[in-house]
């Protein structure tokens, strides 16, 4: 019998491994994943979903998952801390999305970040903050700490401005910042929110250094045409600056891909080799109209020519004529008084 | 002589351990796939009895001569679910397509490829000093056009504890991307999950044939003269092995760019000494530009007839679009009008 004892611990030392892996929370299966010679570190697989859920998590990297359902994406981020949600999605969502955030942790919800301030983006505020605690930041510690019941939400002051105007009297931001970028620490890394105006004049992307995810918001949205919302600040300048200052902030492992990921305001979760497809699209459509402008073409005049046509085909005619006529009507409309400029780093 | 079928090694019982089917559960509702099988591996045992009490039982002499012996009849045995094999290095016998190696395509030039008049609008605005922009310089060849190109390592990952082949992974040198196919039955992932150059693909076994889906692959190329592969496409690809030799087929389905499959073949041969070359690619600044700037033809290449006018070929066919695929085509190209006199 001196054979089986050493047999089965063999058998059991195979086995752990696979063991091991299976039992990572969120990660099914990732053996395979890194493979020689460098293939870059991808996501592990979504998590199964609930029954009757619109909604599907894709784990990011360490703490971080897209929360992706039939609105605008969600990043989550949760630890030690609790948990820091960027961006809410629609009011009427709020239970089923606070539904999939405890999935991912019992932590309350200490933060919430907005990228800007539509509806699907800030929507579920005053659902998820109720059920948050302030714990305090550094000089921002408001009063009350323990009792404060509510969770602190974070944004551009824009979005506060403009929800106002719109006459919301809850779920506004509690914290906003007017300069380039707002900094606070949380679940063991920093987490910036990065002015990048474009789609209106209050976008933020939000990064989680160490983590290396970012949120986009609506300054990138694979799954469809940017839209520039003039009366809100947005335009095109600014929109493809941020475009490029994202890019810029996004840094490729392997292959240009891997790396950085980004989660964005709607579409699926990319890195920088996506974006810069996008980057892409959204200046050639760009340089075309604005050719034709320097012509001296008319709206009809430059839709007539098609300038989107070979994009056109990925979303639609009909999204195709907007996004020219807002990148028209930029170009040409005297610029608001607030409207932003920005810095592109090199 | 007896004449042994070269399938004839196939027999049923070979497989030493059986995961329970039951175990394997939908990852997501509406997948037709199922998650993997070898991760979560039950014990089983060759009388289709469960050994999940294996462990417990080690006082029985006769259990452990009959678990010490299942591994050894495993090596004698072949996988009954793998018809043939594709692992090995392959040197690509370049016999066709020869546009899409090498210095590659000229501008303009797209006979024989059913593309669409979008995928056409785009190429005629694209710009080679594209490749010159940081974030396009290290990109590999996409998963549907890698193979035209290259020789190729094709290697397999093996489940210690079942002998079943859970993937294989590909490799070519240009840019070294590496492509995994997994075949334990896994599903392609949900819509929004992260698109690879390679993208996500299963492999099944039809007979002798590996047959391979791809799917979630980032927006790439159909061909480097800027014609364009939507991320929504599906690749099919066919591995047919004989004997030393390789016919590796794809079938790319492209709904927002072409208007019929572009169908590739490529034979490889079988070359054990291959070493793929490594391929370092770091990003630099090649050309001084303004933040932002992404060169294109906004107006169209100046240069878009210089191919058809060079080899004297008539606008219409080098145009491209499904009806230059096929030999009845021929038959009208002598009643088009030249380049040279085809209006500006
Ligand atoms: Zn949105």
């Amino acid at each position: 019998m001196i054979g089986s004892r050493w047999f089965f611990g063999s058998v059991l030392a195979l086995a752990m491994p696979l063991a091991a892996q299976a039992q990572v929370i969120g990660v099914p299966y990732d053996d395979g994943q890194r493979l020689p010679p460098q293939a870059p570190v991808l996501p592990p697989p979504p998590l199964p979903v609930l029954e009757g859920s619109p909604y599907v998590i894709y784990p990011v990297r360490g703490g971080t998952f897209m929360i992706s359902g039939p609105s605008a994406n969600v990043l989550v981020q949760v630890g030690l801390d609790g948990v820091l949600v960027v961006d809410t999605g629609p009011a009427g969502d709020a239970a089923g999305l606070l539904r999939e955030i405890r999935r991912l942790s019992p932590r309350p919800i200490r933060y919430i970040l907005n990228t800007n301030a539509d509806a699907d983006h800030v929507g579920g505020n005053v659902g998820l903050s109720g059920i948050g605690q302030d714990i305090g930041s550094g000089n921002e510690r408001p009063d009350g700490v323990q009792g404060y019941g509510a969770t602190p939400t974070l944004a551009h002051e824009q979005v506060m401005f403009r929800l106002l105007e719109e006459g919301a009297s809850e779920g506004l931001p509690t914290l906003t910042y007017f300069v380039a970028q707002k900094d606070i620490f949380f679940n063991g890394e920093p987490v910036s929110l990065i002015y990048a105006p474009g789609h209106t004049g209050g976008d933020s992307l939000v990064m989680l250094r160490r983590s290396d995810v970012i949120a986009a918001g609506d300054i990138y949205t694979p799954d469809r045409y940017p839209e520039l919302a003039l009366d809100k600040g947005g335009s095109i300048a600014a929109y493809l600056a941020s475009l490029n200052h994202l890019i810029a902030l996004t840094i490729p492992e392997f292959n240009q891909q891997g790396g950085t990921f980004v989660v964005p305001g709607h579409g699926r979760l990319s890195d920088e080799g996506d974006i810069q497809d996008y980057r892409d699209m959204v200046t050639f459509i760009h340089d075309r109209v604005k050719a034709m402008v320097d012509r001296g073409m008319s709206l009809e005049q430059v839709q007539a020519a098609r300038p989107s046509q070979d994009y056109d085909v990925r979303y639609s005619r009909e999204a195709g004529d907007r996004f020219v006529a807002q990148i028209y009507t930029s170009l040409t409309q005297p610029p608001l008084a607030d409207e932003a400029t920005l810095e592109v780093p090199e | 002589m007896t004449a042994t079928h070269p399938h004839a090694r196939r027999r049923s019982g070979s497989r030493a351990c059986v995961p329970d089917k039951a175990t394997a559960r939908p990852l997501v509702p509406g997948w037709t796939g199922t998650a993997p099988t070898h991760a979560p591996l039950p014990a089983c045992s060759t009388d289709g009895t469960s050994s999940a009490g294996w462990h417990r039982s080690t006082r029985s002499l006769r259990r452990l001569i009959l678990l010490l012996c299942l591994p050894l009849a495993g090596l004698g045995a072949n996988p009954a679910w793998a018809q043939s094999d594709i692992v090995g290095e392959w040197e690509h016998r370049q016999h066709e397509d020869r546009n899409e190696r090498g210095a590659g395509p000229d501008i303009g030039e797209y006979e024989g490829l059913p593309i669409n008049g979008a995928a056409r609008y785009h190429a005629e605005r694209w710009s080679p000093s594209l490749w010159t922009v940081p974030e396009h310089q290290c990109i590999p060849h996409p998963a549907d056009y890698g193979p035209n190109f290259s020789s190729v390592r094709i290697w397999k990952d093996v489940n210690p504890l079942t002998q079943e082949v859970v993937a294989y992974h590909t490799n070519i040198a240009w840019n070294n991307p590496v492509r995994t196919i997994w075949m334990d039955g896994r599903p392609h992932p949900p819509a929004n999950a992260l698109h690879t150059w390679e993208g996500f693909s299963t492999g099944r076994w039809d007979g002798d044939r590996l047959v391979v889906t791809t799917t979630h692959m980032k927006p790439a190329y159909l061909r480097r003269n800027g014609l364009p592969r939507s991320e929504t496409a599906v690749l099919t690809e066919y591995f047919i092995r004989t004997g030393d030799f390789l016919t590796w087929v794809s079938v790319i389905v492209d709904p927002v760019y072409l208007t019929e499959p572009i169908i590739r073949s490529r034979d490889f041969h079988l070359n054990p000494g291959y070493q793929v070359e490594l391929y370092p690619c770091s990003i630099d600044v090649e050309v001084p530009r303004p933040a932002g700037e992404v060169p294109s033809y906004v107006d169209g290449n100046p240069d878009i007839r210089q191919y058809a006018e060079e080899y004297a070929l008539p606008w219409e066919a080098v145009q491209g679009g499904a009806a230059t695929m096929y030999p009845e085509f021929i038959a009208t190209m002598g009643q088009v009008a030249p380049a040279q006199e085809g209006g500006e």
